[in-house]
């Protein structure tokens, strides 16, 4: 019950503890004042900070909110989170070939792999959607506007 | 004369002429395939806008945006299943009537109440945002900052997850629009030693990966399957169904159009509050979720009232009301135009060829709605599985194309992930996106305001209408407060009955 309370709480949760953060330490490291003075101008820190104590404690009202009206949700099934898992796999995989073999030879990998082991299409038509959609992008962009599309380090 | 031949010169721009039919069709198509959004649609499709003429571009969203209102009606008559959130209600009478057999009556129902709604919605737009505008020339710094407050918080409170994750959502929206140069001081905020950060978060990849990826992914975890629809069968919205429907059509266009100026209630509220309407005012109010004309009628009118109406905030004072608007305002920004007064004072052509333009998108959904019906059952069975990668791939081309730089996929993957964990926190995504919108907005005001007023914070509330925007906050937090405080209360002894 305490955890799928905590699970419940983990928004309000997270929103102060990033308050906290930005206060403690993102906002003084990251946003540095100006060295001169703007008269009574709030600097570039003013607004950050606001916001950060608007995190703090809408933040922490929101978990005891929700702490006091014992509301309680679930996290996903396990096999949703292997699916969940495998897709942002295969997103990644995609993400990090890109600069080696190319937007378009990533993409229809992408899409096939996609299809096939994350919805359990056949092959065939998977083949025939990713290869028909990349190539009429293809020519859209490459062709038609001009625009140029990664073509991977592999092919130069 | 001058101002005729400019307003003929924006559209009468062959791109226009094709693009604008094309982007009701298409939102009519992407409306009716359960699980594309538009504003999935209109998220994906934007970098692709930009390359266009300004008009072009902001009617092919507005478009896609009007085609999918009446679309979402067509996966909801034939399936059960709403296409887009603003058609759960036409789900009610709609799917009973496809039961009977009248899947193409309600169709043309709803055809009907979405052209007519729209149409209304327009004539709003026109007569109420010039006078809006001119209004709105008479606010200041300080002014804008409360007004730009009031809306953030409006739409904070109706937000599904309540008032504290909605705010919590848009000082998100705030913070990440900080990001970048500071241009008052030129001294970068969060931008952890990046170059590419230093212009800020790209707009484009925050909204994809917000709104587009999320979905997808969701698809994926839940592995939904997907439906058979209904097939339309031949029965027609007749004279004697149009008279008895009309009333029910003219007052959901109005709360339509009254929900949809007012920020943060959007299309699937007005719906919801028009059927209320349309069944307490109504004869055969016991016929209502058997299959009643009038349901859909309701439904449908109000969702597409809004339509045009969310844009009267939109361009007359620069304060987007819903996500679609936040995307607009985005592409504005790109074209170099910003909504508000000086947008009536300076480009006043084009926004008469927008309201002509937003005129003809409405006969188109008529016409396309009646030359689609025979494939509607077609569109509507398109498996997802087969459409999500192609649409994944386009968000990464979509996000590449206007940088020309891989930082924009990987920053929309990041966003995709971030949606990703809001949705699980339940703090709500559009109103991250309205806040990034209106962040620099926000500080700009308060950051002039306080300048004139050399530091003085009580300078913010001088102005009486800057001090009744506030004080208009400050009822709406209340309200909204003392609400989930009594619900929370009064659910807990109810529980507490329910229990004994």
């Amino acid at each position: 019950m305490i955890g799928t309370r905590l699970i419940a709480m983990s928004g309000g949760l997270s929103a102060f503890f990033l308050g906290l953060a930005l206060l403690v330490y993102v906002i003084p490291n990251f946003v540095p004042e100006p060295s001169y003075s703007m008269g009574d101008a709030p600097g570039p820190q003013a607004f950050p900070r606001v916001l950060a104590w608007g995190f703090l404690i809408l933040g922490g009202m929101d978990a005891i909110a929700v702490w006091l009206s014992c509301e309680a949700t679930t996290w996903h099934k396990p096999e949703a989170l292997g699916r969940l898992a495998l897709v942002s796999a295969i997103l990644l995989a995609a993400l990090l070939a890109t600069p080696y073999f190319g937007m378009v030879p990533v993409g229809i990998a992408m899409m096939i792999t996609v299809t096939t082991l994350a919805s359990g299409q056949r092959l065939v038509p998977s083949l025939l959607t990713a290869v028909l959609f990349a190539g009429a992008i293809y020519f859209i962009f490459v062709v038609v506007a001009g625009i140029p599309l990664p073509m991977g380090e592999l092919w130069d | 004369m001058d101002h005729i031949a400019l307003v003929l010169e924006h559209l009468s721009k062959i791109e226009l002429l094709i693009l604008l039919p094309l982007a009701v069709l298409g939102g009519m198509v992407i409306g009716a395939i359960p699980g594309l959004t538009s504003t999935m649609a209109v998220g994906v499709l934007l970098p692709f806008t930009l390359f266009l003429d300004p008009l072009t571009g902001v009617l092919i969203l507005v478009g896609i945006g009007k085609g999918s209102l009446f679309g979402g009606s067509i996966s909801a008559i034939l399936m059960n299943v709403p296409g887009t959130p603003a058609a759960a209600c036409t789900v009610i009478d709609g799917y009973p009537l496809a039961q009977k057999g009248q899947a193409g009556r309600a169709i043309e129902t709803a055809l009907w109440a979405s052209f007519i709604g729209d149409l209304m919605s327009v004539v709003a737009l026109v007569l109420l945002a010039g006078w809006l505008a001119s209004f709105g020339q008479k606010f200041g710094p300080k002014e804008f900052f409360a007004l730009i407050l009031l809306s953030l918080t409006v739409i904070a409170a109706l937000s599904q997850s309540g008032l504290l994750r909605g705010i919590c959502g848009g000082m998100l929206g705030l913070l990440l629009g900080t990001v970048g140069l500071d241009l008052v001081n030129a001294t970068p905020r969060f931008v952890f030693g990046s170059d590419n950060l230093a212009e800020g978060i790209p707009f484009l990849p925050l909204l994809i990966g917000l709104f587009a990826l999320p979905d997808i992914i969701e698809h994926y975890m839940s592995k939904a399957r997907d439906l058979k629809p209904h097939v339309i069968d031949k029965t027609r919205y007749t004279r004697a169904d149009f008279r008895k429907t009309l009333p029910t059509i003219l007052k959901g266009s109005a709360i339509g159009i009254t929900m949809g100026a007012i920020p943060g209630i959007g299309a699937t509220a007005s719906t919801f509050i028009s059927y209320a309407e349309a069944k307490r005012s109504s004869p055969d109010r016991a016929e209502f979720g058997k299959g009643a004309l009038s349901g859909v009628a309701a439904a449908e009118s109000a969702n597409s009232g809004t339509k045009a109406a969310t844009l009267i905030p939109l361009l007359a004072l620069g304060v987007p009301g819903d996500v679609i608007t936040a995307i607009l305002l985005g592409a504005f920004y790109f074209h170099g135009l910003t909504p508000g007064p000086l947008l009536f004072q300076q480009n006043l052509p084009f926004i008469h060829a927008l309201y002509i333009a937003l005129f003809v998108s409405g006969f188109c959904i008529l016409i396309f709605g009646y030359a689609l019906k025979r494939w509607m059952t077609l569109i509507a069975s398109v498996p997802r599985d087969l459409l999500y990668p192609p649409i994944v791939f386009l968000t990464i081309i979509g996000a590449y194309a206007l940088s020309n730089t891989m930082f924009a996929v990987y920053t929309m993957f990041a966003f995709g992930v971030m949606g990703i964990l809001l949705r699980r926190l339940r703090i709500p995504a559009p109103t991250v996106l309205i806040g990034f919108v209106l962040s620099e907005l926000l500080e700009d005001s308060l950051r002039q305001a306080l300048l004139i007023s050399r530091g003085d914070v009580a300078d913010l509330f001088q102005s009486p209408l800057a001090l009744g925007l506030h004080a208009a906050t400050v009822i709406v937090v209340t309200t909204v407060a003392y609400r989930a405080i009594r619900r929370s209360r009064f659910g807990k002894v109810g529980s507490a009955e329910a229990q004994e």
